[in-house]
C-alpha cells in the first residue's frame, strides 16, 4: 500500500521538478524514488491482508510482480538517460507517465475487486497511448498512438462489458464473492460465461495474443524504441499477472467454459508469433512478433492453472523482461532516433563493441531459450506446469515454436559477427547504459544458474 | 405505466444508437448520440437513480458531446472526405457483429432466474451515492484521480507547443 | 386526489410558464428603459403610455418579418436550433419554488412545479444543454462568423459552468441537500441562531463567483463576446431573422430571469422576507407576500444585470478565458476548501 502512495507522490514530484525546469534533478529523483519504492514494496511482504473494503489484496503474488515491474522500470530509466540525452522539454512528463503506468501495473497485480482491475488497466493503457505517441512530430509515432488507442479502447470496452455481465449475475465486483458464487451455484447462467468470454477477449487484446494481436507490430514499430521496450516488458507482465490473478481466483472452477478458447488462443499465438517473426527484416517488428509468441508461452500456465502456475508465470516474466530490456537497450544504443531499424543494422557490431555484443548474445540466447540462461528455465518451468496438467499437445507445439524461435533470434547475431562490409565504429555510451547491459547479462546468467532465487516468490 | 415507458425509452435508445452509425453526416451522428444519452438518462430515472441520471446528463450530454461537436464542426468533415473501406472488411465486420449479437442474445437466456439485488433506502440519491463512494469505493474513487492526472498530463504532452519544435 | 394534484401542478406550471414569458417580454422593454435612464434619454415612449406596448409591437414585428433561411444552410438544424435554445431555457423553471404553500380548502398546495431531490443539479444539467441550441444554430447557418460566434459562446458557457458548479458545491456543503425548496426553507425569515439566515451572508464570496459566472452563462455584458459586433458581425445568430431570431433573444432574457430567480432563491432567501413570523398573518397571506417579495428580488437582479451592461465594458476574449479558468475556478476551489474547513471547525 505504501508503495502505491509513494509512487503517486513520486509522479507528482517529477511533474513539479519538470514544471520548474530542474532538468538535472529529474533522472536522479526518479531512480532514487524507484529504489525506495522497491524497498517499500519489499517491506509489504508480510502484509498479506485485504484492505480498503476488499479492494486490494497485497499478497506475495502482488508484491513479487510489483517488485519485478519496479526493477524493469528502473533498468529502463537508466537506459532512458542515454536514450533521451538530446530530448526536448517534456521529458519529466514522460517519466511521470511511466511512473503512473507503474501504479496501474501495481493495481493490476494486487486487485481483489474488478473495479480496481479496470481502473488499473485504464491507468496503464491511457499512459501508454500517450507514451506511444510521445514523439509528436513523427508520423509513425502518431500512427502507433492512434492505432493503440483505438484498439485499446475497444478492448477496454469488451473488458468492461464482461465485468458488467459478471456483476449482473453475481451482484458483486469482489473476487472472493464472485468465486463463492461460482462455487455455490450448480449451473451458472449463460450470462456469466459470456462475461468471462468478454473479459478473456479484453485481456487477450491487452497482452497481444492471437487473434487480437494486430496492433502489436505496428505499434511496437511506430512507438519510440524506449517505449516499445516498456510495452514489451512492464505492460505485458502486468497484463499477464492480472489475467492469471483473475482467472485463478474466480474462474478456475469453471474452466469448461473458457479452456478450449484459451487453448486455441495460446497455440495460435505461439505458432503465429514465431512463424511471422521469421519473416521480419526489421528489428523492432521482429521483437514485436517475438513478444507475441512470448505472450503465448505466458498463457500456458493460465491454461494449466495448477499450483506451479504462478511461479512459472513469474519466473518466465522475469526472464523475458530482463532479456527484452537488454535486447532493446542494444537496439537503442545502435539506433539514433529513426523508426526503421533493419536487421542488417547489427552488421559488424561485434568487433568494436564487446559489451553490447555480449549483451545481444545473452539476450537473444535467453529469449530463444538456450541453457543455461534464464529464458531456458522459464520455458522449462512453463512446460513443467503444462505437463502436470497433462497438456502434452500444447507442450509439443510450444517446443516446435521455440525451435523456430532459435532461427530468428540468431539472425541479429549472425549479422553482428559478420564483418564483410566493414565493422561498426565504437558506439559512445554512458555509464548508466553500460550498467543496464551488464545487469542484463548478469541477471540472465544468475537467474539461469540459480532459478530458485525467484521461482518460489509468488507462492 | 413504467413498463411502457421502459419500452419507449429502449426503442428510442436503440434506434438513436443505430442512427449514430447510419447517419452520413458526422454532425448528425453526434446529435443522435446526444439523444441516445438522453434516453439512457431516462433509463436511470426509471431505475430511481436520480443522481446518476442527472450526472449522466451533465457529463455526457452537457460536456463530452459538446466537445465532440466542437471538434467535428471545426474539422468540417463531410461525405466526400470520408474514406471508403473495402467490401470484404464490411462483410467481415457485419459477420462478427452479428456473431457477437447472437452470443449476447443467447446469454440472455435464463436471465429472469437471477434474484434482484437488494436496494438500500437512499438508493440513487446524492446521499446514497456519496456514502458508497466514500466508504466502500473510496479506494477506486481516489485512484481514479491518478487516471485523470495521467490523461491530463498526456493531453499537455500531446497538445503543448515545445521549445524545440 | 391524484388528479387534483396533477391539476394543481399543471396550473402552476402554466402560470410559471406564462409569467416567465411575460417577464422575458417585458425585460426587453426594461432593458431599453434602463439604458435610457442610465444614459439620460427618454427611451421608447410611443406605443402606449410610457411606451408600455413596445414589446408587443416588437413581437408583432418579429412575427410578420420575412423569414430568411440561407440556401446553403442545413435547414432542419437551422430551424431546430432556436427551438432547442428556447426549450432548455424554459425547462429550468420547473424546480424553482415560486412561493411557500397555499392552503386551499384542507389541501396544502406547494407553489413549486416539482420538488426534485436533485433540483440544483437539474438546473445545472439543463443549463449545460443550452449550449446545443447555440452551437447547432451557429453551425447550421453555414457562415463562418456564425460558427465563430457559436464556438465563442459555447466555450465561454462551458468554461464558466465549471466555476459556477464549484461555487455551488460550497453552498451545497452548507445546505446538505440539493432540493431547491429545502434550501429556500433553510433560509426562513432573515435572522436565525444569532446570524443572518440567508446564504448570501454565509457565502458572500461564493455568491460573487456565482454571479460573475451567471453573467457569463447568460452571455450578458461584460461577457457578451459571442455577439461582439465589432469582430463577429452579430454572433451565432447572424443569419437568423424574424421569430427565430426572436427565440434566441427571448431565450437569453429567459435565462437572465431564471438565473435571477436561482440566485434569489439560493442566496437571498427566495420567498422568505424579514419578520415574516412576527406579522401575525395567516399562512396564505405570508405565501402571497412571499411570492411578491420573491419577484421583487428577481427584478432587483434583472435590474442589476442591465445596470452592469451599461457600466462595464466588454472583456477581450483571452481575458475572458483567463478570468474563467485561472481566477474563477481556483477561487471556487479555494472557497470549497475554506467552507469545508469552517464546517469541520464548527463541528468540533
Amino acid at each position: 500500500m505504501t508503495t502505491l502512495i509513494f509512487l503517486s507522490l513520486l509522479g507528482f514530484l517529477v511533474l513539479f521538478i519538470g514544471a520548474f525546469d530542474y532538468k538535472k534533478l529529474i533522472l536522479p529523483t526518479v531512480i532514487i524514488g524507484l529504489i525506495v519504492a522497491f524497498f517499500l514494496n519489499a517491506m509489504d511482504w508480510e502484509l498479506t491482508a485485504t484492505s480498503f473494503y476488499g479492494m486490494i489484496d497485497y499478497n506475495h503474488y502482488a508484491v513479487s510482480f510489483t517488485g519485478l515491474m519496479i526493477v524493469s522500470v528502473l533498468l529502463l530509466m537508466l537506459v532512458a538517460s542515454y536514450h533521451f540525452r538530446n530530448e526536448g522539454s517534456h521529458i519529466a512528463d514522460i517519466y511521470a507517465l511511466m511512473i503512473f503506468t507503474l501504479i496501474g501495473g501495481l493495481l493490476m497485480t494486487s486487485f481483489s475487486n474488478l473495479v480496481m482491475l479496470f481502473i488499473g488497466i485504464e491507468i496503464l493503457s491511457i499512459a501508454l497511448y500517450i507514451l506511444a505517441g510521445s514523439r509528436r512530430l513523427n508520423i509513425a509515432s502518431n500512427e502507433a498512438s492512434l492505432k493503440y488507442f483505438l484498439m485499446g479502447a475497444f478492448a477496454s470496452g469488451f473488458l468492461l462489458f464482461g465485468i458488467t455481465l459478471i456483476f449482473g449475475v453475481t451482484n458483486s465486483f469482489n473476487l472472493a464473492e464472485i468465486s463463492d458464487f461460482v462455487a455455490d451455484t450448480e449451473e451458472l447462467p449463460t450470462l456469466f460465461s459470456t462475461g468471462v468470454m468478454l473479459i478473456l477477449i479484453g485481456f487477450a487484446f491487452k497482452i497481444g495474443a492471437v487473434p487480437f494481436h494486430f496492433w502489436t507490430p505496428d505499434v511496437y514499430q511506430g512507438a519510440p524504441t524506449f517505449i516499445t521496450a516498456f510495452m514489451a516488458t512492464v505492460v505485458k507482465t502486468a497484463g499477464i499477472a492480472a489475467f492469471y490473478r483473475l482467472f485463478d481466483s474466480c474462474f478456475s472452477g469453471i474452466d469448461g467454459t473458457w479452456f478450449k478458447i484459451l487453448w486455441i488462443i495460446c497455440v495460435a499465438t505461439i505458432l503465429l508469433g514465431n512463424i511471422t517473426a521469421v519473416m521480419q527484416n526489421e528489428s523492432k517488428r521482429m521483437l514485436a512478433w517475438s513478444s507475441v509468441s512470448h505472450a503465448g508461452y505466458l498463457l500456458i500456465p493460465i491454461l494449466a492453472l495448477n499450483e506451479l502456475s504462478s511461479s512459472a508465470i513469474f519466473y518466465y516474466s522475469a526472464a523475458y523482461s530482463i532479456a527484452s530490456i537488454t535486447a532493446f537497450a542494444v537496439l537503442i544504443g545502435l539506433s539514433k532516433f529513426q523508426n526503421d531499424l533493419p536487421l542488417d543494422q547489427y552488421k559488424g557490431l561485434a568487433k568494436n563493441n564487446p559489451i553490447m555484443t555480449t549483451a545481444l548474445v545473452v539476450s537473444m540466447f535467453s529469449l530463444a531459450g538456450i541453457p543455461p540462461l534464464a529464458g531456458f528455465f522459464g520455458k522449462y518451468f512453463v512446460f513443467l506446469t503444462a505437463m502436470q496438467s497433462g497438456l502434452i499437445y500444447v507442450v509439443v507445439i510450444a517446443i516446435i515454436g521455440s525451435l523456430i524461435g532459435i532461427y530468428y533470434y540468431f539472425k541479429p547475431l549472425i549479422y553482428a559477427f559478420n564483418n564483410e562490409g566493414g565493422s561498426l565504429e565504437k558506439i559512445e555510451t554512458n555509464f548508466a547504459f553500460n550498467f543496464v547491459l551488464m545487469a542484463g547479462i548478469v541477471l540472465s546468467l544468475l537467474l539461469g544458474i540459480f532459478p530458485d532465487i525467484l521461482r518460489n516468490l509468488p507462492g | 405505466m413504467l413498463t411502457i415507458a421502459f419500452y419507449i425509452l429502449s426503442a428510442l435508445t436503440i434506434s438513436s444508437a443505430l442512427m449514430v452509425l447510419f447517419s452520413k453526416s458526422p454532425i448528425y451522428s453526434v446529435l443522435w448520440l446526444v439523444i441516445c444519452f438522453f434516453s439512457i438518462t431516462g433509463h436511470y430515472i426509471l431505475l430511481d437513480a436520480h443522481f446518476l441520471a442527472i450526472v449522466n446528463l451533465i457529463v455526457y450530454a452537457g460536456a463530452i458531446m459538446v466537445l465532440f461537436l466542437y471538434v467535428i464542426m471545426l474539422m468540417n468533415l463531410n461525405k466526400e472526405s470520408e474514406p471508403q473501406k473495402p467490401v470484404w472488411l464490411k462483410f467481415a465486420s457485419v459477420i462478427t457483429g452479428c456473431l457477437l449479437m447472437i452470443v449476447l442474445a443467447g446469454a440472455l437466456k435464463g436471465y429472469s432466474e437471477l434474484p434482484p439485488a437488494a436496494i438500500t433506502e437512499d438508493f440513487g440519491t446524492a446521499k446514497g451515492v456519496g456514502k458508497v463512494l466514500f466508504t466502500e469505493f473510496l479506494m477506486p474513487f481516489e485512484v481514479a484521480s491518478i487516471l485523470f492526472i495521467t490523461a491530463m498530463v498526456g493531453a499537455v504532452i500531446l497538445a503543448k507547443k515545445h521549445v524545440n519544435d | 386526489m391524484e388528479w387534483i394534484f396533477l391539476l394543481d401542478k399543471t396550473i402552476i406550471a402554466f402560470i410559471a410558464f406564462s409569467i416567465t414569458l411575460l417577464i422575458a417580454t417585458y425585460s426587453t422593454y426594461a432593458e431599453r428603459k434602463i439604458a435610457a435612464f442610465l444614459q439620460d434619454r427618454v427611451g421608447p415612449d410611443r406605443a402606449g403610455p410610457f411606451g408600455m406596448f413596445q414589446p408587443l409591437a416588437d413581437a408583432g414585428k418579429f412575427f410578420f418579418k420575412e423569414e430568411i433561411i440561407p440556401a446553403t444552410s442545413n435547414k432542419f438544424l437551422f430551424i431546430i436550433g432556436p427551438g432547442i435554445a428556447m426549450t432548455t431555457a424554459l425547462m429550468t423553471s420547473v424546480v424553482i419554488p415560486w412561493g411557500g404553500t397555499l392552503e386551499i380548502g384542507d389541501r396544502l398546495v406547494s407553489l413549486q412545479v416539482s420538488d426534485l431531490n436533485i433540483g440544483v443539479l437539474y438546473v445545472f444539467g439543463v443549463v449545460s444543454l443550452g449550449v446545443y441550441g447555440i452551437m447547432i444554430g451557429g453551425w447550421a447557418s453555414n457562415n463562418k462568423f456564425s460558427l465563430l460566434g457559436a464556438i465563442r459562446a459555447s466555450s465561454q458557457m462551458i468554461s464558466y459552468e465549471l466555476g459556477m458548479g464549484l461555487s455551488l458545491i460550497s453552498l451545497i456543503m452548507l445546505t446538505g441537500t440539493l432540493s431547491m425548496s429545502e434550501i429556500v426553507e433553510q433560509q426562513h425569515g432573515f435572522w436565525a441562531d444569532g446570524y443572518f439566515s440567508w446564504y448570501f451572508f454565509k457565502q458572500p464570496i461564493g455568491f460573487l463567483i456565482f454571479i460573475v459566472c451567471a453573467f457569463a452563462e447568460c452571455n450578458r455584458t461584460p461577457f457578451d463576446l459571442a455577439e461582439c459586433e465589432a469582430e463577429l458581425v452579430g454572433g451565432y445568430h447572424t443569419e437568423y431573422s424574424s421569430m427565430k431570431l426572436g427565440f434566441y433573444m427571448f431565450a437569453e432574457y429567459i435565462n437572465m430571469f431564471i438565473s435571477s430567480a436561482f440566485m434569489a432563491s439560493l442566496y437571498f432567501g427566495g420567498y422568505n422576507f424579514p419578520f415574516m413570523d412576527d406579522l401575525g398573518l395567516s399562512q396564505n397571506w405570508i405565501t402571497i407576500i412571499g411570492v411578491i417579495v420573491f419577484f421583487l428580488k428577481i427584478f432587483a437582479f434583472i435590474f442589476f444585470f442591465m445596470w452592469i451592461r451599461w457600466t462595464i465594458p466588454r472583456f477581450r476574449y483571452d481575458q475572458l478565458m483567463r478570468l474563467g479558468w485561472q481566477v474563477m475556478m481556483p477561487a471556487a476551489l479555494l472557497h470549497i476548501f475554506a467552507t469545508g474547513a469552517v464546517i469541520l471547525f464548527n463541528q468540533h
